[in-house]
């Protein structure tokens, strides 16, 4: 009975944020035209040649899947959780029988349905370009879509705890800065992790700024085997495992700091 | 057979034990020698925004909580909605510690805070009406009628598929009440809801607010810089000042022991002689109009001599206004 009422919540929620993001589109497009990164990426590996690990057809792919992961893994938690601390906006969510976390994740959900279309579009548009259209790898599609999903989850577990620091710092907007930087360099939004150090390629394979982009994207080309796919996935569910378990407590100790200034 | 405390306790909808909450505000010295003093050592100061405030209030009471502000009244209706802990005391709201938050509670309480908005700004209030009957749970012909009713009430009808940001300020309050209270709360914690709104709107709110009350038999606290709403809906008020208790009871004992003169008011139907102005009790007059205040007890005295040596063509005695009554009070107080 609670699942069931938890679920409808949930679809009620998402449909609300749903017509929420539809309503910015304009803000929707300058986000997704920030996630275009990847792509100019690939532009510049294009002109400096190819390697033994990547070929030309790997590195347009790459970048692609890595174009689509980061569209479908965004997260915001720490720019509307600054906010809603700051300035009570927090209040009201608190005042309803659910917790904040589905409200703000369901923000997400209809924010990433805005951008299916135009990704489509512009996935089937960069195809046509670079005339790798016939190398995507279909039979890969599902494990990347789960890639994805278990990616976004792994970033918004991440994004939350570090937003919960906002109970104790008063602002946390430097912490996303941060994050964008790390996912930057560690995800492989720059460059495919196989060119780092062997060293910290190691140490990097067990923290989780890869399975966020990397890893789905890794799945989609079909470049891990059936052991490493399954190492992929548990790691990354480990980590959400930690992250949850680390926000909720931060979420506990950090209401007893809530002032609820403002509202 | 039920004991006679277990009955009490039944009636008590509220009580705060002893309760109190401390803030702890970070300090910062002006110009830039402060903020690199900051970086290094900051220094905190603690704010008692309620110090050891006791009360109970009864189900189905509507009880006016009044103070100046920052008298920590909206601090304490955090508290009992369970936004805030406590730094001492006991509170208690229908059987349930309110931080703890569990989902029972949430469900029988609402806080309405005339200045914040829980509406979708961008979309039209029936979607968020729909939002909040999923999270409540409430089954699709108890949401019907229950908004049928309240959009009734209201005088809804006209704004519910509009957004939000097109509508007044006094249709969006009208529509967050509906939203608050779409799960029928049992308690209502209602935070200024007449602020800002004009004089129809304060009515319709008001009126709105009292008839929730006697249908459904809910238990209110009210804040409000409008005494209006307050003396239209409240028999009992509660007064806080500096975070302390300064009165709990009815209006009408904070009236005769905060206010105790009433005013006269007479109009002549001649010229006013002159020396009326020489009475103790005059206060001023406006043409024929004359306007004397005096003692409860003096009053009636002083309106029978008036009436039988003047041409009296009408007479009103009546309390001072209670803006003037907290004035005194608070004036006393601090």
């Amino acid at each position: 009975m609670i699942g069931r009422r938890f679920l409808r919540a949930l679809r009620a929620l998402y449909t609300v944020k749903f017509a929420e993001s539809s309503a910015y589109r304009a803000q929707s497009a300058l986000w997704m035209l920030g996630g275009l990164f990847p792509l100019i990426m690939w532009a510049i590996w294009r002109g400096i040649g190819t390697d033994p690990s990547y070929s030309q057809r790997d590195f347009a792919l790459y970048y692609l899947f890595i174009f689509v992961a980061r569209q479908f893994t965004p997260c915001w938690a720490i720019f509307v959780m600054d906010r809603e601390v700051r300035k009570g906006e927090l209040s009201a969510r608190l005042m309803r029988p659910l917790d904040p976390l589905w409200n703000l994740a369901a923000e997400h959900w209809g924010e990433m349905s805005v951008r299916i279309p135009p990704v489509v579009l512009l996935f089937v548009l960069f195809l046509f370009i670079s005339g790798y259209g016939a190398d995507v790898p279909l039979r890969q599609m599902p494990l990347f879509l789960l890639g994805l999903a278990v990616g976004w989850w792994l970033n918004f577990s991440l994004h939350y705890c570090m937003a919960m620091l906002v109970f104790w710092t008063q602002s946390v907007t430097h912490f996303d800065s941060l994050m964008y930087r790390l996912f930057g360099i560690l995800g492989g939004i720059f460059t495919p992790l196989e060119f780092f150090p062997p060293a910290l390629a190691v140490v990097l394979h067990y923290l989780p700024f890869p399975y966020v982009m990397y890893f789905p994207a890794q799945l989609a080309l079909g470049r891990l085997g059936p052991a490493a796919t399954l190492e992929g996935f548990a790691i990354a569910l480990g980590w959400i495992a930690i992250f949850t378990m680390l926000h909720r407590i931060l979420w506990r100790l950090g209401l007893r700091k809530f002032a609820a200034v403002g509202a | 057979m039920r004991s006679n405390s277990a009955a009490d306790k039944d009636r008590v909808a509220i009580s705060l034990a002893h309760a109190s909450k401390v803030y702890r505000v970070a300090l910062k010295r002006p110009g830039l020698t402060g903020a690199i003093r900051g970086l290094f050592r900051r220094s905190y100061r603690d704010v008692q925004a309620v110090k050891d405030i006791s009360f109970s209030i009864e189900a189905g009471e509507i009880v006016g909580f009044l103070g100046p502000n920052g008298a920590g009244k909206t601090t304490t209706l955090k508290m009992l909605s369970g936004l805030l802990y406590p730094s001492g005391g006991e509170l208690c709201v229908l059987g349930h510690v309110p931080h703890r938050r569990e989902r029972e509670f949430l469900t029988q309480v609402t806080l309405v805070m005339g200045q914040k908005q829980q509406l979708s700004w961008d979309l039209a209030p029936m979607d968020s009406f729909l939002v909040n009957k999923a999270i409540y749970d409430i089954p699709e012909h108890v949401f019907s009628k229950r908004l049928d009713r309240l959009v009734d009430m209201l005088a809804l009808t006209p704004v519910l598929d509009k957004p939000v940001r097109q509508l007044s300020l006094g249709e969006r309050m009208k529509c967050e009440l509906t939203l608050a209270l779409l799960h029928e709360p049992r308690v209502l914690f209602l935070d200024e809801p007449t602020i800002g709104l004009d004089l129809n709107a304060q009515l319709a709110v008001r009126g709105f607010i009292a008839d929730y009350n006697r249908l459904t038999g809910a238990t209110i606290i009210l804040t409000s810089h409008y005494m209006a709403d307050v003396e239209a809906l409240a028999r009992r008020v509660i007064v806080i000042d500096h975070g302390q208790l300064r009165f709990d009871g009815s209006l009408a004992v904070l009236v005769e022991k905060h206010g105790p003169q009433k005013k006269l008011r007479i109009v002549l139907g001649e010229e006013v002689p002159t020396w009326v102005a020489q009475l103790a009790e005059y206060v001023g007059q406006d043409g024929r109009e004359v306007t004397f205040a005096a003692e409860r007890q003096r009053i009636t005295a002083l309106a029978a001599r008036l009436l039988a040596e003047l041409p009296v063509i009408d007479i009103s005695i009546d309390d001072p206004p209670m803006e003037e009554v907290m004035g005194k009070l608070f004036a006393g107080a601090s």
